[in-house]
Formats: C-alpha cells, structure tokens, sequence
C-alpha cells in the first residue's frame, strides 16, 4: 500500500523517514479497513500488541501508524483504565485519492494483489465447500446480495468485503480469515472507487458472489474455487483496465 | 417381546461395560454440562435476587452485571479449559431491539475482561446472535447444545465451540447462559479420552463436523457420515444428543 501524493519518492530514503514512510502505510491500511467497516466509527482498535500482529509491524511502528491517524483526525486515543484509540472517522477514498492511488500502483503490484487474494480466496471457498454446513449458509447468502442493496460506493464495498470474510469464516481457518481480511481492506477500495458504483458491476459482482454461494452450498469445492477464481480475476482486471484508462495519452 | 425400560438399561450398561471408554467420553460431557449448570442456576439466583418480575433484560443486565462479572470470573479461573463465559439475554422487544450481553473472555495482554459486542443493530458489525446456532436451539427450547466448531466472527473471533443453557429468571426464559471452549483447548482435553478407543474414534456435531479425533484422517472440522467410515454411533445425552462419538 502506498500513501497518496507521493507518485515520485525520491530514489536515497533516510532510515528516518522510511520509519515515518512505514508509519503512513500502517496508517493508510487501518484507514482502509475503517473504511469499509471492518472497524466502526465508535468502536475500540484492539489492543496495540494484537493490532500490530494483525497487520504484521512491529508495535514502534504501529504507534507511529496511530499517530499519524490522531493526526488525521480518524481516531482518538484516552488514557486510563477504559481507555485505548477509538475510531471516530470513516473515510472512503474519493475519486481523486483513489485515482492517485492507482496511478501510484503498478499492474505487477495489482496482478500480486490479484494472486495473492485467489490464494486465499479460492482456498477458503473450498474449505467452505467442505466444512460449513446448511444453517450457516444463510447469512452467507444476505451478504452475496448486499453489493445490490447498497446506497453509496463506501457501504457496497463494505457489504462486498463482509462476503468474502464470511466466506473465509466459513472456511474455519484463522489464518486464512486473517489473510482475507488483510486483502479486503486493500483490494475493495480499489474495486468500488474507481467508477464502479452504479455502472451495473454490481449486478456482475452479484451474480459472481451467487455462484460462489450455489457451489458452496452444494458442497462442491472445486466448482466453489473455481467460481471464486473467475470472480477476483474479473474485478483486479477491472481496476487494471481503470488504470490504464486513467493513463491512456489524451490525443 | 418388547424390551421393558429396565431391559435397556441393561442392554446399555452391558455395552458401557464394554466400552469404558465411551463412559469416559459420556462423564467428561456430562462434567462440562454440570459445571455449566451449575454456573446458570447461580446466575439465574443472582439475577432473581437483585431484580423485580417487571424488569425487561436491558434493567435485569445492568442490575446482574456485578454479580455476573463475579460469577463468570471465578467460572474462568476455576476452568482453565474455558475461554470465555456469561450471558446472552433474548432482545429485548421494549429496548430498540438492541442486544444485551454480558460476556467475559480470558485475554493474555488483558486477563478476564469484558467483552464489547457490536448490540446496535443497524451498526455495520451488529453481532446478530438470535440467529446463532446456540441461541436458536437453546432459547425456547431449554435443551444443552454444543455449537461448533466455529470462527465467532464479530464476536469473540476465535475458533470455538459453544456450550449453552437456558436461563430462566422469575419464571421467565430470559436468554441462555454459555461457555466457549477454544477448539485448541477441547483437543487437549478430549484427546487422551480418544486416544483410549482401540480403533479410530471421533466426536461429530449432528452436521456430521468432527470436533476431535484420534486420527489424522478425520480432523476438526472435517464433515464426515460416521455410518459411510463403517464406525459405530453413540449420541451423547448431556449434551442435548447434538454430539456423537463414533467409533469403530
């Protein structure tokens, strides 16, 4: 994850500032996953030591990460016996950070981020496949249709995130639902910023969620993967095609 | 002729006898359920004591939560197989629908604390637990449940089972009172319980999900048809029959 405004760093990076460089990425994924929801506004970050595990940093560079959200102004830390950092924003990337966003990622780095999320992705929809059973599977199928249901870009890619974290809940494996949502919060935004809401990709999305759900539910592993492969191909080839066309040469 | 009840009885204690191990397995269920029992009766007394018939769940919580906290923690440290215990209240219908529970959870950084679930149900991480397994098959019903093996996602986040009963207060069913066991932790106590059967043996949720075996070709998690492996069913009474140990 890159932090926005910074398309040229420049080639030496001080010890210091990579320090600081370090602190605004841990602070831009916390950001991305208040973003869509996985954290509420009004709700507690969990304790430093197991966000820090969460998001793989050590704890010096968490705190900076913290920092540089007090500045920001999306969390508040209290001292004392109930105290800890509370989220007290929300923020969805606009248009023009998600499109510096893009710009600032290669089509390797998205391609990574497409493999890395089928890894997991098509992993968990077969454990799910094998291991959920049918009274489980109805909050799973609410949440494949949420994408449809939703009011503005930041809730649908909320509601998009939650389905493939359910799917990864239903897989049984903490690892994995710890990958997932370490790739929902970098990918979703990417996915529903960038001109997506509203242009009928929600129902593709839809309709691709539901076919992961019919494989699931029909304990099918294979067909589940599969199904789970087609659809994050088809979304990280979007974002892609999104920043390409962000780049093209006007003539 | 039709076996009297003393027959099967009988008939019972001759195959106990046979399988001792199964009696082991049987008492550690029966155990857990006690202790549970236990830990109800002395939350329902409690919340009796301090409460009047007319206070809804919201009013029956905020007048238990000591008592709760003192009851649940000393559960927790006189069990250290239990990650977490408490109460779940069923919504209450005059308090905007919003959920009410009381649940303490073993943390390593944290020790015993208090544990804050999502009770809004219009927030994004609404902890929607009527709809949970161990609620549905508890509340109304009374009967013990064993839910699980599953990851309490936007609750506890961990891979648990959940052991139930219903909690009745004034006369009222009013929630259920539960126990979660991390998966990790049922392992270690069910192993050597398991690891006593001749042959392979399991314990499998009535969706076929194997708690814990003997054997690497049935693991936690795995969904099996123990009649399809050629193993034996006994359903295990303390625990509402929702789990079976087969074996062969």
């Amino acid at each position: 994850m890159i932090s926005t405004g910074n398309e040229h760093p420049a080639a030496p990076v001080a010890e210091d500032a990579l320090q600081t460089g370090n602190g605004q990425a841990i602070a831009d994924r916390i950001t991305n996953s208040i973003s869509l929801g996985l954290l509420a506004v009004g709700e507690r970050l969990p304790p430093e030591i197991e966000l820090a595990q969460q998001f793989g940093v050590a704890v010096a560079t968490l705190r900076k990460g913290l920092a540089v959200l007090r500045e920001r102004g999306i969390v508040v830390t209290h001292r004392g016996r109930s105290g800890g950092s509370f989220v007290v924003k929300a923020p969805f990337p606009s248009d023009a950070e998600s499109a510096s966003r893009l710009q600032g990622l290669s089509v390797v780095e998205l391609r990574d981020l497409r493999d890395g999320s089928i890894a997991v992705g098509a992993t968990t929809a077969r454990l799910a496949a094998e291991r959920a059973w049918d009274g489980s599977l109805a909050r799973l199928r609410e949440l494949a249709t949420g994408v449809t249901s939703s009011a503005t870009a930041a809730t649908a890619a909320s509601a998009d995130s939650r389905f493939h974290i359910e799917v990864a809940v239903l897989a049984q494996s903490r690892r994995l639902m710890s990958a997932e949502l370490g790739l929902q919060s970098e990918i979703s935004p990417l996915v529903w910023a960038q001109g997506v809401f509203g242009s009928g990709v929600a129902e593709e999305i839809q309709e691709h969620h539901l076919a992961i759900v019919a494989a699931i539910a029909a304990g099918d592993g294979a067909r589940a993967a599969q199904a789970m492969t087609e659809h994050i191909t088809a979304d990280v080839h979007r974002v892609i095609d999104a920043k390409l066309s962000l780049e093209a040469p006007t003539s | 002729m039709n076996p009297t009840p003393e027959s099967a009885e009988a008939t019972a204690l001759v195959s106990r006898r046979r399988r001792p191990e199964i009696d082991a397995v049987s008492r550690w269920f029966t155990r857990a359920f006690a202790d549970l029992d236990t830990l109800n009766v002395d939350l329902c007394e409690h919340l009796e004591s301090v409460s009047s018939p007319e206070d809804d769940v919201v009013a029956l919580a905020r007048l238990g939560r000591d008592g709760i906290k003192k009851r649940s923690k000393r559960f927790l440290n006189e069990h250290p197989s239990a990650d977490g215990a408490g109460v779940i209240f069923a919504r209450a219908a005059d308090a905007e629908g919003r959920g009410v529970i009381e649940w303490w959870e073993r943390d390593a950084s944290l020790g015993v604390h208090r544990y804050a679930f999502g009770l809004n149900p219009a927030g994004d991480r609404f902890y929607d637990y009527e709809k949970i397994e161990w609620f549905v098959m508890t509340f109304g019903s009374g009967q013990h449940w064993i839910t699980g093996p599953y990851i309490d996602y936007l609750g506890v986040d961990e891979y648990v089972v959940t052991l139930t009963a219903q909690s009745t207060v004034h006369g009222r069913p009013v929630g259920i009172a539960g126990v979660d066991i991390k998966m990790s932790d049922l392992e270690r106590e069910l192993l050597p319980l398991l690891q006593r059967f001749p042959g392979r043996a399991t314990l499998v949720t009535t969706h076929g999900s194997v708690l814990a075996s003997n054997t690497s070709t049935l693991i936690a998690g795995d969904r099996i048809r123990p009649a399809e492996l050629g193993l034996k069913e006994h359903p295990l009474r303390a625990s509402g029959a929702s789990v079976t140990v087969a074996y062969e």
